[in-house]
């Protein structure tokens, strides 16, 4: 047999291949036939008959061969992948610096992404845990003249509950501290107030035992349910706990129940700092009265029922109540917001702008990177020539190209999740508590696969534009050996220029963004808050149970307290107060004597209510302005005294002297209070929040069972802690402390977030401002090599260095002011964008917006400065001698 | 299959075995195996194609051209790494489907009469 094997197929089309295959078996079938004896036609005729249908085995074999050889290209193009990968990591490993550079300058941009991706998804992607969390909602009472919103009042709750039509579920809950008093050590603990509802509306089950039935709701029924957490630190996961009693507040409560673990209970307040355990809601004074506003509402929407919908049935739900009492309803509505977002929004939008602060930082390095391959691409243009000479297709070499810097952004995304790994733990350990899940925070699949689109983007990104300005070689000359002065450089050269104006643009974006947020940290930093927050200690405890039954009991409580306090050595002033600058508190409608005498009853001012004891503002380090501070016959009811701050003063009197003025909270009676001191005003809703109108009032006008000791120190107040712990324990052995800071740290926990993000951006913004110099660097080297013929030509004739430096210089400036100008528009943009994050800084500020270009200019001159000096540097006989 | 009364896996066996000693065409792979089953299998000669597209597409066998004794050109198909562990491995389980059925047919004449 003689054999010129020819492997796979002989024609092109496999259809034509399996036909002169048949044609050959019948010939030979033929032949066989003719030898036998047959004459040539019965031959033939025989031979096609033995065969069957031609046309339908015809057919059958071309569908096998077809599909056999589509997998057979599939094969092929993995194959031309891997040899283009292959040809791409030996041409990168040749200029190894740059390669590692680049995947460096990479590494950092992807990073950065995937780190804060992987803080988003934590903190904001991921849905609540609980089943059908989408079902979820809050329900605030908000007013719609003053859009003030807050929790509801109980009576009015119990009405929504009945007469809505798009909620499956609804429970109500207070927030609040319970003591337990069982064990060693006495500890306060957070914990919920809840309606059994409560339970419905999460649709969670306990671990152990049960939750509160429903006719256990306001039945004084002295049960207790205990978080997960609470029941292995303090019990020990005593499985048998069920059905024993505990002491609470003072008294005994059955436990009923464990939740599972991991279980929170969601509320807008308190983030990290969840609820321990459980009680059923309690009747008292306040759950009957409709103008009681203290209880947060959970609902859960029926199935398939949009929000909106059930604001809608709510509106006029809320109307209704309005008509029906317009006492306590006037301007109350009900507001539905999404669980998710009252809980995650604010934190979601926020690390979202860190997000896109990283992600225009990437554009930038991918600026880098495309200029870098470009000028990669000049010293390849014979490489590039002969490929194309030797018939590879432009299409080909834009692949091979594309390849290149595919492989180059994979190596980045590499390196990305190295540093994105390790720069977690950085973040996880200075992001602020206020912020929510972060202890959730990991990279994870999501983010990884984050990571990797994002490393394939970007490779197509900064690989598009010079592969295909590559592929467009002009071949005769490439080929002659000019090198950068072609056509070809020409167009690469303005491709540089277009991705330096681009950086420019986007870094004045940033720069802009960053410096807003700086100032607003300043200024936040910068703004007085009303108290004293070097020397202050403060401890929070509550007085309940049935020791502190009578008011009387908590005040006797104080009255030995205080004056042990203020005795303490490093102590220098001494007191105690219903709620803390910063923290929210209590507030009511104030009537004077003028606004009763002429006014509409509903017309009240706003006015917080705080309840002190012993030397509290002296111990704050809030100045008394006018008058003097209470004293304890203030509590006489016949003539009661009270402390007003400048806020308050400023609202109910414009233009008299308060000291002496009269004011009640309600007007139904008209419960009188005599102005007997003005004091300084404190932030009472936050940093950011400006101080509202204030009334303080004696501990025993309004004696209170959830107390916050403030101490002044002489030296550092964390040294006090124990002594202060001590004192009260040496009043009554069983009342435990908690809640101990410092009022500094109150306020870093409020400025965390701040602190959080503009630290991020401003990080990224500086990462911007280096890129960008490298940008220009990189450009401008490229101006002074192209020009070294014609630079030389003007030092020979006498030109100076600083007019040298001048050439170059212009050159960088003209390229910066470019980027700026196109970058303005950008910043205007961004400013809308974080309105909302700026504090005492508008976001349209030309003086801030001036510095950002100023900086970008310095950014631009700084990266032609090395250049520049290479320039003056030239001599001119080698100038000459260059090409 | 067009015009087939033996089955499918029979007939991929057959060939199978028929290139277990060399490259062969078509043909050459039909006139082997009426020749081994003395025409006791009467298969319709074109049968054998989409068989060995099939087989092609497989994996079990590969094509190459080449010329006849005679000067033609024709496809040869040889087995490949895959098709030698296909025949091994469908070998035996014909050898065992066929003591199989064997033993029922000589039981079971006994147990079924009346």
């Amino acid at each position: 047999m003689k054999r010129v094997f020819r492997t796979g197929d002989y024609h092109r089309d496999p259809g034509r291949d399996i036909s002169e295959e048949i044609d050959t078996h019948l010939d030979l079938k033929i032949e066989e036939l003719v030898a036998a004896g047959l004459p040539e036609e019965e031959a033939r005729a025989e031979a096609v008959r033995r065969f069957g249908n031609r046309a339908e085995i015809h057919a059958e074999a071309t569908g096998h061969a077809r599909k056999r050889e589509r997998r057979q290209s599939l094969f092929a193009s993995a194959e031309t992948l891997l040899q283009d990968g292959r040809y791409a990591l030996r041409t990168l490993s040749r200029a190894p610096g740059m390669t590692i550079l680049t995947i460096l300058i990479l590494a950092l941009g992807i990073g950065a992404n995937t780190a804060i991706f992987s803080v988003l998804q934590a903190v904001f992607l991921e849905p609540l845990p609980l089943p059908h969390p989408e079902e979820l909602t809050f329900i605030w009472n908000r007013n719609i003249r003053n859009g003030g919103r807050g929790p509801s009042s109980f009576p009015n709750y119990l009405d929504w509950r009945d007469q809505n039509a798009t909620f499956q579920a609804m429970g109500a809950f207070e927030g609040g501290n319970l003591n337990l008093t069982d064990g060693d050590e006495p500890i306060r603990i957070r914990a919920a107030m809840v309606t059994a509802s409560v339970f419905d509306v999460l649709a969670v089950q306990p671990a152990r035992g049960r939750v509160f039935l429903p006719e256990e709701d306001l039945s004084m029924t002295r049960a207790v349910i205990l978080s997960h957490q609470l029941w292995t630190e303090r019990y020990g996961g005593d499985p048998s706990l069920i059905g024993q009693t505990i002491q609470v507040d003072g008294g005994p409560r059955t436990v009923i129940g464990i939740m599972p673990q991991g279980f929170e209970h969601p509320t807008p307040w308190g983030m990290g700092d969840p609820y321990l355990a459980w009680i059923p809601l309690e009747e008292d004074q306040w759950i009957r009265n409709r103008n009681s506003f203290s209880y947060q509402v959970l609902a859960r929407l029926r199935p398939g029922v949009q929000v909106e919908t059930a604001q809608e049935d709510m509106n006029q739900l809320g109307a209704r109540l309005e008509e029906e009492f317009p006492d306590s309803n006037t301007d109350n509505r009900p507001w539905v917001v999404p669980l998710h977002s009252l809980l995650f929004g604010e934190a979601g939008f926020q690390i979202t702008v860190v997000l896109l602060a990283a992600a225009v930082v990437l554009l930038i390095a991918c600026g880098n990177v495309a200029a870098f391959l470009l000028s990669r691409a000049a010293s390849r243009q014979t490489e590039m020539a002969v490929r194309a000479a030797l018939g590879a297709g432009r299409r080909r070499i834009v692949r091979q190209l594309l390849t290149e810097s595919t492989v180059l952004a994979l190596g980045g995304g590499l390196g990305a999740i190295l540093l994105a790994r390790w720069s977690l733990d950085a973040l996880r350990s200075f992001i602020p508590p206020t912020i929510p899940r972060t202890g959730e925070i990991h990279l994870d699949g999501g983010a990884l696969l984050f990571a990797l689109l994002l490393s394939l983007l970007t490779g197509l990104i900064f690989g598009l534009a010079p592969a295909v300005s590559a592929s467009r070689t002009d071949l005769a000359g490439s080929l002659k050996g000019g090198v950068g002065l072609g056509g070809g450089g020409r167009r690469r050269w303005d491709l540089q220029h277009v991705f330096v104006v681009g950086q420019f643009a986007l870094g004045l974006i940033l720069a802009n963004t960053g410096l807003l947020l700086l100032q607003s940290y300043a200024s936040l930093q910068e703004t007085d808050q009303g108290f004293d927050g070097e020397h202050v200690l403060t401890l929070g405890l509550s007085l309940g149970g049935d020791r502190y039954d009578e008011s009387t009991e908590r005040q006797a409580f104080f009255q030995q307290l205080v004056p042990r306090l203020r005795s303490l050595p490093g102590v220098r002033d001494a007191g105690a107060t219903s709620k803390l600058p910063l923290m929210g508190g209590t507030n009511g409608p104030v009537f004077t004597d003028a606004m009763i005498a002429d006014r509409s009853p509903e017309d009240g001012i706003l006015t917080e209510v705080s309840a002190v004891e012993g030397a509290y503002f002296a111990a704050m380090g809030i100045p008394l302005l006018a008058g003097r501070t209470l004293a304890p016959d203030d509590d006489d009811p016949q003539n009661p005294g009270v402390v007003i701050n400048e806020a308050a003063a400023y609202r109910f009197w414009p233009d008299e002297d308060p000291l002496g003025r009269r004011f009640s909270f309600g007007n139904d009676p008209p419960q009188w209070l005599t102005v007997v001191g003005v004091v300084g005003d404190v932030r009472q809703w936050g940093p950011e929040i400006r101080p509202q109108p204030e009334a303080y009032l004696r501990y025993s006008q309004n004696p209170r069972t959830r107390m916050l000791i403030t101490l002044a120190s002489t030296g550092d107040p964390r040294d006090l802690i124990r002594p202060a712990r001590d004192a009260v324990l040496a009043v009554d052995p069983n009342q435990p402390v908690s809640e101990i800071r410092t009022m500094a740290e109150v306020l870093d926990s409020q400025l965390g977030g701040r602190e959080f993000y503009t630290l991020l951006i401003g990080l990224f913004s500086l990462l911007a401002l280096g890129l960008a110099a490298a940008g220009v660097y990189g450009v401008i080297s490229y101006f002074v090599a192209q020009r070294t013929r014609e630079l030389g030509i003007r030092v020979a004739v006498g030109a100076g260095h600083a007019r040298l430096m001048g050439l170059v210089f212009r050159r960088a400036f003209l390229l910066a002011i470019a980027g700026v100008a196109l970058g303005l528009v950008g910043a205007v943009v961004a400013t809308l964008v974080i309105s909302s994050l700026l504090y005492g800084v508008s976001p349209l500020d030309p003086p801030t917006l001036a510095g950002g270009v100023g900086l970008l200019l310095v950014v631009g001159l700084t990266g032609a400065l090395l250049p520049g000096l290479r320039a003056t540097r030239l001599s001119p006989v080698e100038a000459l001698r260059s090409e | 299959m067009a015009g087939s009364n033996i089955y499918t896996g029979t007939l991929d066996l057959l060939i199978l075995q028929t290139l277990k000693w060399g490259p062969k065409h078509g043909y050459a792979i039909g006139r082997w195996i009426s020749e081994r089953t003395e025409g006791a299998y009467d298969l319709e000669e074109g049968v054998l194609y989409p068989a060995l597209h099939r087989l092609n597409k497989k994996g079990w066998v590969k094509g190459q051209w080449g010329e006849t004794d005679t000067g033609r050109r024709a496809r040869f198909y040889s087995l490949t790494k895959r098709g030698w562990k296909a025949l091994q491995r469908e070998t035996a389980r014909w050898e065992e489907h066929v003591g199989a059925v064997a033993a029922v047919l000589h039981h079971s004449g006994g147990e079924l009469s009346p």
